[in-house]
């Protein structure tokens, strides 16, 4: 390591990616003996998506790029989709070494060279060109869509208004009735067509479609530039459709999709001309009162009466629709949601549409009226949340419905639910809500005890217990960090991992570097960087040198001074600094011991490529591996082995005709050892080719000079 | 202080979240594979689960499964996944996950989720 970097993160990313680049070589090497041995394979696969996943902590699409499509060849090989050969290796190990040159590159200069993106491009294709052809353009079109949402079901708001009126009821009554709502936005990349995408056929094909449009989000061009093979559209579609199916149904296109839930009331929105009258006061106060009282079967006739005195394309009496509609719906949980009611019925004087951004809307109403879930959602408001925490809030109550959902009953099932139930106490803490969250234990032992999973999902799905993140308080700044903490490293995406030496605070540093000590669960391994040891060396070499004056210092002390007790003091602390220093130094030298295997272990790689190129046939027997040798001399030793080792495939092993016409067996037999001999190491290179003859080399030599 | 299991095979992506988490006052303890994450809950159970899906000898899934049949409260699991796909997230539901972020995650976005995982009122 010369130039370490910076970042401790990277320094841990470069130092995994090596042991991971190292383990893949040598399991793609293990596996070309047992191609069908399955466990190597998902070893092999889950060291690239392990890689793979890293890489993606940083910004590096080259990297990424051919780790995904390594990731991507290697499933289709384990799940039988594609097939193991020699070229399959072969692409994998160049591709690794590409991955490898990327590392070195970022190690010494903490960044990828521009001119490395065709090269990235190139690898990758040629990975995916062993795939099945089918396979190849779906997964082409998901690697350059870089790290995809998380969380793809969200509440945000919606164009919802450019839905026609008509289909937004029809799509409000269904909504009531239980049938989930989604909008979807998709925005088909532009050089889609080439992807062989279809984005009309797709959008109209949506399962469960209400409603669709598409149109230019960008003026068109005139005609005579308008290139017909670039998508220049979008659509907005509002589907019944579950989450589940949408996301099956664009499972090729997460990234050009983004499905939004609809709450129904969002879809309330009174429209229309505003140049009639407003609905009188009276008419209002009356509503508001027969509202209050609960008289819903009086206050149906006096809406319908105004009604059908109004026009019908004004903003009037489209509120008055609404009204209707959310009066005649059957509407389980509305029925006891006036607040609903009353905002609208509200609107109807002032031609303002109720803000639906429920159940926020009016806090102070909210606190004033007596329905029994306003005490708990005006007490969110002392709570602040986070952007993301905000956008996090349905994601996570969605997926404790899912859970509660699930059919399966496995063994794990009762400690699934305690999960869940876990997670909505906590949520109702987080709201400001300690009522519910002891209603949820309740719940839950209701839900165990009948052994369904009923009771938990509609106290989940009454949306009294639990507001949606509309309904949550925001920190008054949201363009702050996460909030919940100080400002995290990298927190703007994970961008730029160099970031973080100019913006971490210095004890995050130290939060990071505290890690080594307590790895305990780690292997029991240090690495560290050469310089340090080094620097150890020259530190012992120098006390060495200094401890040896002490003989002299206890000879003058006597011959000069005449002190002979001083003298003697001084040579047996010697002796002892003399002993520690020479343990000293070994236990140095033994730190930069380092196993032949070092450079052992490339030869596999290396001996197959070359036999391959030569067209020889070579088994190869490493043997000693383990034994040790100082660090310099295992460096130097390595290039003058492979110059032999070399030799020995070029001129020593035969091809296997020449070798099957001399008797011999076909593949040859190159073994390299390594013996501890005393002190020396001897490492022996035997092949059983055709040896050297001195009377050619004596030729040879001879001409050279 | 709340403590929180990251478990995941790839050192670098256990140390990413250790950065973040701590940074933020909760207190990180590492597993490298399912086998060593039950190991560890046996002995004192976490407030909060971080799990990543491809591990080896014991995987994501497998060791979910395994936590949530564990005697006494149960507590709330991230699920860390590479795959985007509705089927993953719907598998790691079924195996005992509470939610399902999709790799690499963003620091407020895992900050968020364990906020609101952990339910702490700061009130």
């Amino acid at each position: 390591m010369n130039a370490s970097p910076s970042n401790p993160l990277l320094e841990q990313f470069l130092s995994e990616a090596h042991d991971l680049l190292e383990s893949i070589g040598k399991k793609l090497l293990e596996l070309e003996d047992a191609p069908n041995d399955e466990d190597i394979l998902n070893e092999l696969f889950r060291c690239v998506h392990t890689l793979k996943g890293n890489s993606g902590l940083f910004t590096w699409p080259e990297m990424t790029r051919v780790l995904h499509a390594g990731e991507d060849l290697l499933g289709m090989v384990r799940s039988g989709n594609a097939s193991y050969s020699r070229e399959l290796a072969d692409r994998l190990l160049e591709a690794m070494d590409f991955v490898d040159a990327l590392c070195r590159e970022i190690e010494s200069s903490e960044r990828i060279d521009a001119a490395r993106a065709a090269e990235s491009q190139h690898v990758a294709e040629g990975l995916r060109k062993l795939m099945p052809s089918e396979a190849a353009v779906r997964n082409g079109v998901a690697i350059d869509a870089g790290p995809l949402p998380a969380e793809k079901v969200s509440v945000a708001k919606l164009p919802l208004g450019s839905v026609p009126e008509s289909v937004r009821m029809a799509a409000f009554r269904q909504c009531c009735q239980g049938d989930p709502l989604l909008w979807v936005d998709y925005r088909p990349e532009r050089e889609c067509f080439f992807h062989g995408d279809d984005p009309l056929n797709s959008a109209r094909h949506t399962p469960g479609l209400l409603w669709g449009r598409v149109f230019a989000p960008e003026p068109l061009p005139q005609l005579t530039e308008f290139d017909t093979y670039r998508c220049a559209v979008r659509f907005h579609l509002l589907t019944a459709a579950s989450s589940e199916e949408l996301a099956e149904y664009y499972r090729y296109l997460p990234d050009q999709v983004e499905i939004s839930a609809v709450a129904p009331l969002l879809l309330v929105i009174p429209q229309g001309s505003l140049d009639g009258p407003a609905a009188d006061s009276h008419f209002c106060a009356e509503a508001l009162r027969m509202l209050e009282a609960g008289d819903l079967a009086s206050l149906r006739p006096f809406v319908r009466a105004i009604l059908d005195g109004g026009r019908d394309e004004s903003w009037l009496a489209s509120a008055l629709r609404w009204l209707l509609c959310l009066l005649d719906a059957d509407l389980g949980w509305i029925e006891h949601n006036t607040r609903a009611l009353s905002l609208l019925i509200e609107s109807l004087e002032t031609f303002i549409a109720p803000d639906w951004t429920y159940p926020s809307a009016g806090p102070v109403a909210a606190a004033e009226s007596s329905a029994p879930a306003a005490d708990g959602l005006a007490s969110a408001n002392r709570q602040p949340f986070s952007e993301d925490e905000r956008a996090a809030w349905d994601p996570i109550l969605a997926a404790q419905r899912q859970v509660l959902v699930l059919e399966d009953r496995p063994a794990w099932h009762t400690g699934r639910l305690q999960a869940v139930a876990t997670v909505l106490t906590h949520f109702c803490q987080m709201a400001g809500n300690p009522a519910a969250a002891s209603g949820v234990q309740a719940v839950l032992a209701a839900t165990l005890s009948t052994g369904r999973n009923a009771p938990l999902l509609a106290w989940l799905d009454a949306r009294d217990n639990l507001p949606l993140a509309s309904g949550l308080p925001s920190l008054p700044s949201a363009n702050e960090h996460g909030g919940a903490g100080p400002a995290i490293p990298g927190a703007n995406g994970v961008t730029a991992p160099e970031d973080n030496s100019g913006k971490t605070p210095p004890d995050d540093g130290m939060k990071f570097g505290r890690r080594a000590e307590d790895a305990v669960n780690g292997p029991r391994v240090l690495k560290v960087d050469q310089a340090k040891i080094d620097r150890l060396m020259n530190l012992i070499g120098e006390l060495v040198v200094s401890k040896n004056a002490l003989p002299y210092l206890a000879e003058r002390a006597e011959s000069q001074f005449g002190v002979r007790e001083i003298s003697r003091e001084i040579k047996s602390q010697y002796s002892v600094i003399n002993r520690i220093a020479d343990e000293m130094q070994d236990a140095i030298m033994q730190v930069r011991m380092m196993a032949v295997s070092f450079i052992f272990q490339r030869f596999p790689r290396m001996v197959r490529d070359i036999s391959r190129k030569l067209g020889k046939e070579v088994q190869l027997v490493l043997e000693g591996e383990q034994t040790e040798a100082d660090k310099n001399i295992i460096e130097s030793l390595a290039d003058p082995l492979i110059h032999i080792v070399r030799n020995s495939l070029d001129h020593g092993i035969e091809t296997p005709e020449v070798r099957i016409a001399l008797g011999k067996p076909a593949t040859g037999k190159l073994i390299i050892r390594a013996t501890q001999e005393g002190d020396r190491v001897v490492i022996e290179i035997v092949d059983d080719g055709k040896g050297i003859d001195p009377a050619v080399i004596k030729r040879k030599a001879g001409r050279r000079d | 202080m709340k403590r929180i299991l990251i478990v995941d095979d790839a050192a670098t992506v256990r140390m990413y979240h250790r950065g973040i988490l701590e940074s933020s006052g909760y207190k990180v303890e590492e597993a490298w594979n399912g086998i060593e994450a039950l190991e560890k809950s046996l002995e004192a159970p976490f407030d909060l689960y971080i799990v990543d899906v491809n591990m080896p000898k014991l995987d994501g899934y497998a060791f979910l499964r395994e936590l949530r049949q564990q005697e006494g409260p149960q507590q709330p699991a991230i699920m860390i996944s590479t795959e985007a796909a509705a089927r993953d997230e719907i598998v790691a539901y079924q195996a005992g996950a509470n939610s399902y972020l999709v790799k690499p995650v963003r620091p407020a976005q895992l900050l968020a989720h364990v906020r609101l995982m952990l339910g702490e009122a700061t009130e």
